[in-house]
């Protein structure tokens, strides 16, 4: 397709500007509809991908769940003081890290990492922050790959003596001290003060939901520690009812050593917790088992995604075929002109594709600069950082034009067909 | 030996119900050089005729032959390249093209025709007919800007671009008054007497007697191609 027929069926279209552009209107939308969803459905999953990965492939964790039985007696005995008893202990942590026993010469955990979820209040004088409390070991910020911003994390020395210290997730520091440097002051949780020792570096979520997974908005102290200071029962008081819950560890993540399998430390730690606890009150959970059923339905997804797109530019085409129908139609005299002087079928073939190709191809760059567009305005009001794939643009202009060339075929073949000795005629 | 001849032509359009002859057995030679009217009336095959001549449409039986060459024998690609090299249509109704320039109407002949000059020759040589018809004048108005003769006077200049060995003129004065259409009539003869063969179908018999022959037609057929006076 030369450069000059490209000129002259773009000088064609500019003759019935407002009827090109309507019949560019159907790519358009289609191509901006492509680059729009593209864009969304790529955030979304570099956002369910960062939070799975945030939990660490080579991690395998444990998680204490309110069993149904509880549940149940929460709903029933609603006005009552009751007791609830459930989830991981230390005991079975210690069983679970023996039979999973070490690999060879080295162990088959790098760290085991409890943690322990307290329900008290945080505050700097006046200022308070609805953070999560957590209690953990030094090995937190490897296991879970989270950094250090200002001062350090909690140390084994820490929880050897169960230190009065702490460590603040970036949002809960900026929520506690809006202003300076958190490190060195203290922080009242419940009514007992820690020191603060450090601030970590921003997170984002990690996983799907729980307190757990938002590590910003969490305040660590030693483990230990949250034993000594807050005991092993932890009572909740609304209008009058007391709620005592005795969860030792609410979750544990086990880092298995490089070169050890996964599947088989994580199939040992399955068989021992389903038959420890039968109820259900402790899930394990392999972050990589999350990814790759992740990924594989996120083939699912893109499949109906192409399919979406394809049903739009299917849409589209459609129009454009019409509109070239309607054109061949009102050009019957040109055309039979330019046979008259010697055009052949084939000249009138291109003629027509180059036409319905030019509009596909500026209606596709407009729909990928629309698209682009409504992504970011999309983004703005999601407050999310908007994310291309950068082979969307080139795509939704290949795949537009090319809508142009496919459904431009039918019309053009017609206006080649047409009898010059009628399309001649005036009526 | 004859440039454009007709054996035994006819020319059948199916319908559904009774099909329409509009040429029953025409047997027609035209010699190169010649000025030759087609005349009858409405309806009569006229303008399929000259169609036919012009290689717009196939006999739907007989044999024509163009400068000796059998035309059933050619392919779409053979006969336009015949047609937009050794053919010139002028067109009862211009068939200008509206968003192109008067030069570039001309020009437009060339992009079928591979005439494999460059562009500045091209442009060149339109000039140069637009200039012949009397049009230097208004190479860059569109035709919406010109009169109907000034119009017509266009399609010729188009007509002679590829320097073709047939003029084929389909009422070329109908649309026009008296003082234009005698000077395009003029300029027709005028390529008649520079060598080329000219086919001119017209209602106006004052017009067809000035051509060299007058083919008359009735109900698709030639019922007189005598020599007139002229």
């Amino acid at each position: 397709m030369g450069l000059s027929l490209l000129r002259e069926a773009g000088g064609n279209l500019l003759l019935h500007k407002g009827r090109s552009f309507l019949a560019a209107l159907g790519i358009i939308f289609g191509v901006a509809s492509v680059i729009c969803m593209l864009s969304i459905s790529e955030v979304a999953r570099r956002d369910v991908i960062g939070r799975i990965e945030r939990l660490g492939l080579r991690n395998i964790i444990l998680d204490s769940r309110k069993p149904e039985r509880v549940r149940n007696r929460e709903k029933r005995d609603s006005e009552k003081s009751w007791l609830a008893n459930y989830g991981l202990t230390l005991r079975e942590l210690d069983l679970v890290s023996d039979t999973i026993g070490p690999q060879g010469s080295r162990p088959a955990l790098d760290a085991l990492v409890p943690m322990r979820i307290l329900f008290h209040d945080v505050r700097v004088g006046s200022v308070a922050s609805d953070a999560t409390i957590v209690a953990t070991t030094a090995d937190y910020p490897a296991v879970m790959n989270h950094s250090v911003s200002r001062g350090r994390f909690l140390s084994d020395a820490d929880e050897a003596v169960s230190a009065g210290v702490c460590a603040l997730g970036a949002t809960a520091a900026r929520e506690l001290f809006p202003l300076g440097n958190p490190v060195g002051q203290v922080v009242e949780i419940g009514s007992v003060h820690f020191k603060i020792v450090g601030v970590m570096e921003p997170h984002g979520q990690t996983g799907s939901s729980g307190v757990l997974s938002h590590p910003d908005k969490t305040v660590w102290i030693p483990f230990e520690t949250s034993f000594v200071r807050f005991g092993k029962l932890q009572v909740r008081r609304t209008s009058g009812v007391q709620e005592a819950t005795k969860v030792e560890v609410n979750r544990a993540v086990m880092k298995v050593a490089d070169g050890v399998s996964l599947r088989a430390v994580a199939s040992v730690a399955n068989n021992l917790i389903d038959s420890r606890h039968r109820g259900g009150d402790v899930v394990v959970t392999v972050p990589h088992t999350l990814l790759r059923e992740h990924r594989k339905a996120e083939r699912i997804f893109r499949w109906v995604m192409a399919s979406l797109a394809a049903i739009s530019l299917l849409v589209g085409g459609v129009g454009i075929m019409n509109i070239m129908l309607a054109n061949m139609a009102e050009r019957r005299q040109e055309i039979g002109l330019r046979r008259a002087l010697g055009a052949t079928r084939l000249d009138i073939v291109r003629l027509f594709i180059a036409e319905s190709f030019v509009l596909c191809l500026v209606g596709s760059v407009l729909g990928v600069a629309s698209g682009a567009g409504l992504a970011v305005l999309v983004g703005q009001l999601a407050q999310w950082t908007v994310v291309f794939e950068p082979i969307s643009f080139p795509l939704g202009i290949i795949v537009g034009a090319s809508t142009g060339l496919l459904f431009g075929t039918l019309p053009a073949m017609r206006a080649a067909r047409l009898d010059p000795v009628l399309a001649l005629r005036v009526e | 030996m004859s440039l454009l001849k007709l054996d035994q032509v006819a020319k059948i359009y199916p319908m559904p119900g009774e099909d329409v002859h509009a040429l029953r057995q025409i047997t027609l030679e035209i010699d190169a050089g010649e000025c030759v009217s087609i005349v009858g009336s409405s309806g009569s095959g006229k303008t399929t005729l000259l169609y036919l001549l012009g290689l717009l449409t196939d006999p739907s039986r007989g044999e024509y032959r163009f400068d000796g060459a059998a035309v059933e024998d050619l392919g779409d690609r053979e006969r336009s390249a015949l047609r937009g090299r050794e053919i010139g249509f002028v067109f009862q109704s211009f068939h200008l093209l509206p968003q192109l320039s008067v030069l570039d109407n001309v020009r437009l002949a060339a992009r079928y025709a591979g005439l494999g000059e460059g562009v500045g020759a091209l442009q060149a040589r339109s000039r140069k007919l637009l200039e012949k018809v009397g049009l230097a004048h208004r190479l860059q108005h569109r035709p919406r800007e010109l009169s109907g003769g000034e119009m017509q006077r266009v399609a010729i200049a188009r007509a002679l671009l590829s320097e073709p060995s047939v003029i084929l003129a389909d009422e070329p004065t109908g649309n026009l008054d008296d003082t234009n259409g005698d000077r395009v009539f003029g300029l027709l003869q005028e390529l008649s007497d520079d060598g080329k063969t000219v086919v001119i179908v017209t209602h106006d018999l004052a017009l067809a007697s000035k051509t060299g022959r007058m083919i008359s037609l009735k109900d698709g057929e030639v019922v007189d191609g005598s020599l007139t006076a002229a």
